[in-house]
This record gives structure tokens, C-alpha cells and sequence, in this order.
């Protein structure tokens, strides 16, 4: 993952899968989509990536709106307000994915 | 009780992304404890502990239902999964029991909910998730690379 943009308020990341992962071997077979939990774990290591001092607390909502294939290139856009973090995780512009993220802070 | 191999003949989830290794209870389209032990290095990452709830889940949504084959069984999807709450991690060497109940099955939409823990200690409660099946034919990745990776697996 690469974070481009970070500033207190907003978080630019851009990831690409690998086809090699393994992880494409068993989700699925013949039919490797990406997981929607590593859609939601790409904008949880965004949030951790630039602020090692917050902790996950609460996925308050994760919504996925279109299939990814296992190669694209995703986008990830996180604003923070306050504790809670909204990210949108695109795919040549589309959003794939909507998900809000409640942090606490452990410093 | 069900194992492994039971469990492959329901879902279609694989090493390693096959997350559930034993059903312990199960009432058919109400409710089932399931469980993983976490062999891995270090604690397990919270969006493979949220997969692998999910796919307990799927146990109990498709049990009556195997699809052990997506090309031809169909894909299960998230649609959406909120109000998710954490614990303490799971660590290596630790089985987290998985507890699912079904809220409602509308044609091929479930909503569930439920809890994880790791014996006393709750480290995780879903508050709903919703999934729902999609034929391959709907989802088949369109790129050349994906594609061909797909057509050699098949074969």
C-alpha cells in the first residue's frame, strides 16, 4: 500500500493485489474475486498507516457495492471527523465499497 | 459436529482463506457455534476473524444448501456488515468459537448476527451482517490476467 496524502483530516492510499497471493487459491477456486474484508482491511491499515496511536474500535457500517477483481488498483480516500473515519474505496473512479471506521486513541 | 471436510462440502472457501475448521452445534436456520484455532503468526488481523465468522455463517445459511463450488453453486457476497465491536486479539495457538444466529433468509439474502469469543472473553460482536448469493456468470472478472488464471484453475 502506498499512502500518497495524509494530512490530520484526510488519508490518500493506493493499493494493487497481487494475482499471486495465495489468498486468491482458496476465495475462490477457479474464480478468484478479492475479499470484501481485505477491502475493509485496506482502509483499516490506511487509518493505522498514518496514525499508529489509534486502535480500532468499531466497524460502525461496511457497505460493498460492486464485485472487485483481484488485480485492480484500488483507491482508498479516508476523511476523519473526530473518532469516526469515512472511507470510500474506488476502482478507476467507482466506487467499490463505503465504510465507516470508530477509532480510539491510545496514546 | 463437523469437520473439516464436512465444512468443504458446504462452502467453497479453500486454504487458505478457509476459515472455519469445526461446527460444534447447529439448528438448522436458527443458530450454530462454530470455531477456529488461529495457527498463524501473530494476532489474527480482525478482518480475517470478521471472514471467518462470515463463513460460519455460511455454514448455517447454505448448510441445507451445499455450494461447495462457486462457478456452478454461485458466489456468496457481503452486502453490508455494522455495528462491529472488538476485544482483546486472538492470538497464536488459540480456537475462537464463533456464535451465529439467523435474524431472516429472504429467498438468497440472510441477515445474521452474533458474537466471537475466545473462552470467557468476548472479542468480537457483529451486530448484523447481510449477505446473499450471485451466479459467477454476474460476477466473472473481465480482465485478459484474471481470466486466464481462472480458465487454469478450472481445468
Amino acid at each position: 500500500m502506498r499512502i500518497e496524502q495524509t494530512d490530520p483530516d484526510l488519508i490518500v492510499a493506493r493499493i494493487r493485489p497481487d494475482l499471486a497471493d495465495p489468498v486468491f487459491a482458496g476465495h475462490y477456486p477457479g474464480f478468484p474475486l478479492l475479499p470484501g474484508v481485505h477491502i475493509f482491511e485496506f482502509v483499516h491499515r490506511a487509518v493505522v498507516g498514518a496514525a499508529p496511536h489509534l486502535a480500532l474500535d468499531e466497524v460502525v457500517c461496511c457497505r460493498f457495492l460492486l464485485p472487485v477483481d483481484c488485480d485492480e488498483e484500488l483507491v482508498v480516500t479516508v476523511r476523519r471527523d473526530g473518532d469516526l473515519h469515512s472511507g470510500v474505496v474506488a476502482v478507476a473512479g467507482t466506487p467499490v465499497a463505503e465504510i465507516l471506521l470508530r477509532y480510539r486513541n491510545e496514546e | 459436529m463437523m469437520g473439516i471436510e464436512e465444512i468443504k462440502r458446504i462452502i467453497p472457501h479453500r486454504p487458505p482463506m478457509l476459515l472455519v475448521d469445526r461446527v460444534t452445534e447447529l439448528v438448522p436456520r436458527r443458530w450454530l457455534v462454530g470455531s477456529l484455532t488461529h495457527t498463524g503468526d501473530g494476532p489474527l488481523p480482525v478482518s480475517l476473524l470478521i471472514e471467518s465468522w462470515g463463513q460460519a455463517a455460511l455454514v448455517l445459511i447454505r448448510h441445507d444448501r451445499p455450494m461447495p463450488d462457486v462457478l456452478t453453486d454461485g458466489v456468496p457476497v457481503a452486502g453490508v456488515f455494522e455495528h462491529v465491536r472488538f476485544g482483546r486479539p486472538v492470538l497464536p495457538g488459540e480456537t475462537v468459537e464463533h456464535r451465529v444466529t439467523m435474524q431472516r433468509l429472504v429467498a438468497d439474502t440472510a441477515f445474521v448476527t452474533g458474537e466471537s469469543v475466545v473462552g470467557p472473553e468476548t472479542v468480537m460482536r457483529i451486530g448484523r451482517l447481510v449477505g446473499a448469493m450471485r451466479p459467477a456468470d454476474s460476477l466473472r472478472p473481465s480482465r485478459p490476467a484474471v481470466a486466464a488464471l481462472a480458465g487454469e484453475a478450472a481445468r
